[in-house]
């Protein structure tokens, strides 16, 4: 590694502790008062009997998780995504994937509830998010190739329509449910980190990230061969076919979990990849290990500047994909200003 | 056996083949595939390499079928040039000459002896992209040739390249043309098979040449001598050539009126 890719890390990190430090002592109520922060670590070493009212640090430091879990998820996928597509505007979020992943969480929680009564299982939540993902995925993919030729304006098309389309049909499932849970739904589909997770989700999540960040970093060198186009990766001895389908299951699962932690959430996985290449250049493996830390400080900055600002509106919630799209909606306008070129390269 | 081509048939919609019983062997030298446009070429260059399988027939590589190569033992034996190769992110001339050893451990001191090899110091570190086209040229020859030279494979090998030279400045051809026969001079074990559309290239380049008509079948097959000839190339290109000859040279070139001046 060279130097200044160590230094880089390490400032990396540092901000994602900083900023992990931050959240967790600024909450709703603005900074805490040391009080509370004493609190807070005299709970976390278990002395139970120490307890300032509506405040566990559990809870806070799962919350920190969630974000962390779900801007790295993000943005691994985004990097995986962009790289096998040679497209900068692929990202889980415009191809598709959260919306895709957030109709198979409503569906099934719609089909549960409805023949059983009950609230549908983390294990089946789990599942449906990513069926949801990868079918939007492949979805898009069919719609936007020909004879395995991706057309990147079709497919950035598809994308949309595939997202609108899920949209759609999760509103429609809206009318099915109680006019609460409509408002939490509807909050959760604008991309807000969900505060009643069950355990099992962050361990899922958790163990599916780091998995897949394994076999991300396994087919990284692959992925630098493919930026080159299908042919030429195929002549230097990448199986295509198969890279396109391990990328694309681990592109859908890894963006897709993140939903049951924070709803569909725009443009990590876009805005991510780009700042990472800006920093340390194109080669996948470095490129997927700053994107997901740069994904995770990130989110857990926006949540923190989400909560803040939800205090000065009458709704008192503002949505961390709100302040996303804020941020994101005009980035995303000036790559496809900048790079008017990559609507003309073709598609692995 | 080498790379061996028996009754190929393709097509990309029902009953409108592109290629039609195609049967050629490729072995040593250089190869030049010549043809109107809408021939299938590039067709047929893309089932070579055993990136789509033909509609009918069988293609060999030293013997096994393309397309049950294990794809690191097909990139030792079968490199290929695109007319113009287009990295989506800014990787250097370095990374570039890396994928060369794709599959490998290579260390600095093998990719380093790569880019001495190639002369391509003065670029090592420039961003493909931002290079000139023939430069980027360049760098993909390098990066195919070091592909086919790697790990000592002794069977015979090939490099495919498909409109190699039609983007570049005389400069440019001449000094990629030059690489690839400095290349094979010193390892008889690489063939060449090359799409152009440029004769006098052919002629210089070639040790045998196939022709495919506008229906995708070989018109004909065999020597520089037996095939650029005004009356095999006119009815397959439909137009006429002139032959352009001197006391060292004879080629033939397209007949284009000469522009009456100012």
């Amino acid at each position: 590694m060279r130097a200044r890719t160590a230094l880089l890390l390490t400032i990396l990190i540092v901000l994602l502790l900083a900023a992990i430090a931050l959240r967790l002592i600024i909450w709703d109520g603005g900074v805490d008062s040391l009080d509370f922060i004493r609190a807070g670590i005299v709970q976390l070493f278990g002395a139970s009997d120490f307890a300032v009212e509506g405040f566990s640090i559990r809870f806070r430091l799962r919350m920190v998780l969630s974000a962390c879990l779900v801007g790295s998820g993000l943005a691994i996928s985004g990097v995986l995504l962009q790289g096998l597509l040679r497209n900068p505007l692929a990202a889980p979020s415009i191809l598709g994937i959260t919306s895709g992943a957030g109709l198979g969480v409503v569906l099934v929680i719609l089909l549960t509830s409805a023949s059983t009564g009950a609230i549908a299982p983390p294990g089946t939540r789990i599942a449906a998010a990513i069926i949801g993902a990868i079918a939007a995925l492949v979805l898009v993919y069919l719609i936007g190739q020909r004879r395995g030729v991706i057309e990147p304006v079709t497919l950035l098309l598809a994308g949309v329509i595939v997202s609108v389309i899920c949209g759609a049909l999760i509103a429609t499932a809206y009318q099915f449910m109680s006019d609460q849970g409509v408002a939490a739904a509807i909050r959760w589909m604008m991309g807000s980190m969900v505060q009643d997770v069950p355990w099992i989700h962050h361990l899922a999540v958790g163990l599916i990230i780091v998995i897949g960040m394994v076999i991300a970093m396994r087919i990284a060198p692959a992925l630098d061969v493919i930026t080159l186009g299908a042919e030429e990766a195929h002549s230097i001895g990448v199986a295509v076919p198969r890279l396109r389908m391990t990328t694309f299951i681990l592109a859908g699962t890894l963006a897709g979990v993140t939903v049951l932690l924070a709803g569909p959430i725009g443009f990590v996985g876009l805005i991510c990849p780009h700042i990472a290449r800006r920093l340390v250049g194109p080669g996948h493996r470095t490129l997927l290990v700053f994107a997901a830390l740069l994904g995770a400080a990130l989110m857990v900055a926006a949540d923190l500047v989400s909560t803040r600002a939800a205090a000065w509106s009458p709704a008192g919630q503002i949505p961390v994909g709100v302040l996303m799209a804020l941020l994101g909606g005009p980035f995303f306008i000036l790559l496809l200003r900048r790079r008017p070129a990559a609507f003309q390269g073709g598609g692995p | 056996m080498t790379l061996h081509l028996k009754d190929i048939t393709y097509a990309y919609e029902r009953r409108r083949p592109v290629l039609r019983e195609v049967t050629v062997t490729f072995d040593h030298g250089i190869h030049v595939i010549l043809g109107p446009n809408g021939s299938g070429k590039s067709t047929l260059m893309r089932l070579m390499l055993g990136v789509m399988p033909a509609d009918t027939g069988s293609i060999e590589l030293n013997g096994t079928p393309i397309g049950t190569v294990r794809p690191a033992r097909r990139a030792d034996q079968l490199a290929y040039v695109p007319q113009r190769s287009a990295p989506s992110v800014a990787f250097t001339v370095r990374d570039i000459l890396a994928m060369s050893r794709f599959g490998q451990r290579a260390d600095t001191g093998t990719l380093d002896d790569i880019i001495r090899a190639f002369d391509l110091e003065l670029l090592a570190d420039s961003v493909f992209s931002e290079l000139s086209i023939g430069q980027q040229q360049d760098v993909t020859f390098a990066r195919a040739l070091a592909q086919l030279t790697r790990r000592g494979c002794s069977e015979p090998r090939h490099l495919l390249a498909d409109e190699p030279f039609s983007a570049l400045d005389p400069a440019h051809v001449a000094r990629c043309a030059n690489r690839l026969q400095q290349v094979m001079e010193g390892d008889s074990g690489i063939a060449a098979i090359l799409i152009l559309h440029d004769f006098v290239l052919a002629r210089r380049l070639a040790s045998s040449i196939t022709l495919l008509n506008g229906d995708g079948q070989v018109a004909c097959n065999g020597t520089p001598e037996e095939v650029l000839r005004p009356e095999i190339l006119a009815p397959v290109f439909r137009t006429d050539f002139m032959r352009l000859s001197g006391p060292d040279l004879d080629y033939l070139i397209p007949a284009i009126k000469e522009s009456p001046g100012p």
